[in-house]
């Protein structure tokens, strides 16, 4: 992948030696890079709490024809833009993202629990998690 | 009218111990073990419980094999309400006997089976060797073969205390039974 080029048209990026930084416009670069560089295969969508500077997200895809590996990673504060539009496999991530880390994925109507009874209050895999539940002082 | 009662503890209880028919539950890496004990170079079946049940109304035996989580807790609870009495539990590996690695930190482990269903023999390790399955089983046939068919009630009320805490957890929101089977 030709990395000027993609300099020149979003010109908010900031590429280092293993990733893709950007600030905004996520579903944008993931269509433009899909389309015009043959990464058809979302891998996975990685989490971390970052505490102060939000959440990271880093989407790592895959092109079959080039054996190629692209990380493109975002940081955002409990909202993000849905790519499950771009890429199918994202609405299973998402919904994960969400039941851990909180995040609400705008354009993904599928948001609900995935691991967690759907009562459950908070998000277990944030910093600030509060794990004191009085509902469930049966289990200590 | 012991003697009656008696004689008839010990058709009773000798027929339940030399067939006790395990359910097919397993939901971790306890599981994999179980499998083994059932196969060729183990063969429960020398025991009398190798008929693994897809239902639970045709099971004595639950033998509890794996992590149960939050989200699994509600459904073991209802598969353990299907069996028939008599039924009888095997807590299998460190994480159904008190939460085993995951005791301290995880936020999602039920801290022991005990807690919700009353148990019969605890096997820790992690996970047990077939033997130790096999060697569980026949204590459990050597504790049905001494019980009376009227201490059997007492048992269940006397080993499961904090049953209805989590009950009127399940009744109260979505930690629900009915929605989970929906699924």
């Amino acid at each position: 992948m030709n990395i000027t080029e993609l300099k020149k048209v979003f010109d908010n990026c900031d590429i280092t030696e293993d990733k893709i930084i950007i600030k905004d416009k996520l579903t944008e670069t993931l269509k433009f890079i899909k389309e015009n560089y043959e990464f058809n295969i979302l891998k996975e969508i990685v989490a971390i709490d970052n505490k102060d500077k939000g959440i990271e997200l880093i989407y790592r895809l895959y092109s079959v024809e080039n054996e190629e590996e692209a990380l493109i990673s975002i940081s955002v504060k409990n909202e993000a833009e849905s790519v499950s539009k771009i890429f199918d496999s994202a609405y299973a991530d998402e919904k994960e993202i969400y039941d851990l880390f909180g995040v609400q994925f705008i354009g993904n109507d599928e948001l609900k629990r995935l691991y967690m009874p759907e009562a459950w209050e908070g998000h277990p895999l944030k910093k600030d998690y509060n794990e004191q539940d009085e509902r469930l002082k049966w289990n200590e | 009218m012991n003697v009656i009662l008696t004689s008839i503890d010990y058709i009773l209880n000798w027929g339940r111990a030399n067939s006790l028919w395990p359910l097919t539950f397993a939901t971790s890496c306890c599981g994999i073990e179980m499998m083994q004990t059932v196969a060729s170079n183990n063969d429960i079946a020398r025991f009398g419980s190798e008929v693994f049940r897809g239902s639970p109304r045709q099971a004595d035996l639950l033998i509890c094999a794996g992590t149960i989580t939050h989200k699994m807790a509600p459904a073991l609870l209802r598969l353990y309400e299907q069996m028939p009495e008599p039924k009888y539990v095997i807590a299998m590996g460190a994480c159904t006997c008190g939460g085993g690695m995951f005791a301290n930190t995880s936020y999602s482990v039920v801290k022991g089976i005990d807690k919700i269903i009353p148990v019969d023999i605890y096997l820790p390790m992690c996970p047990p060797k077939p033997e130790a399955l096999i060697d569980a089983i026949r204590k459990l046939q050597t504790d049905i073969k001494k019980e009376s068919i009227i201490n059997r009630k007492d048992f269940v009320n006397k080993h499961c205390p904090k049953l209805k805490e989590y009950k009127g957890l399940l009744v109260e929101e979505d930690f629900n039974i009915i929605k989970l089977g929906t699924i």
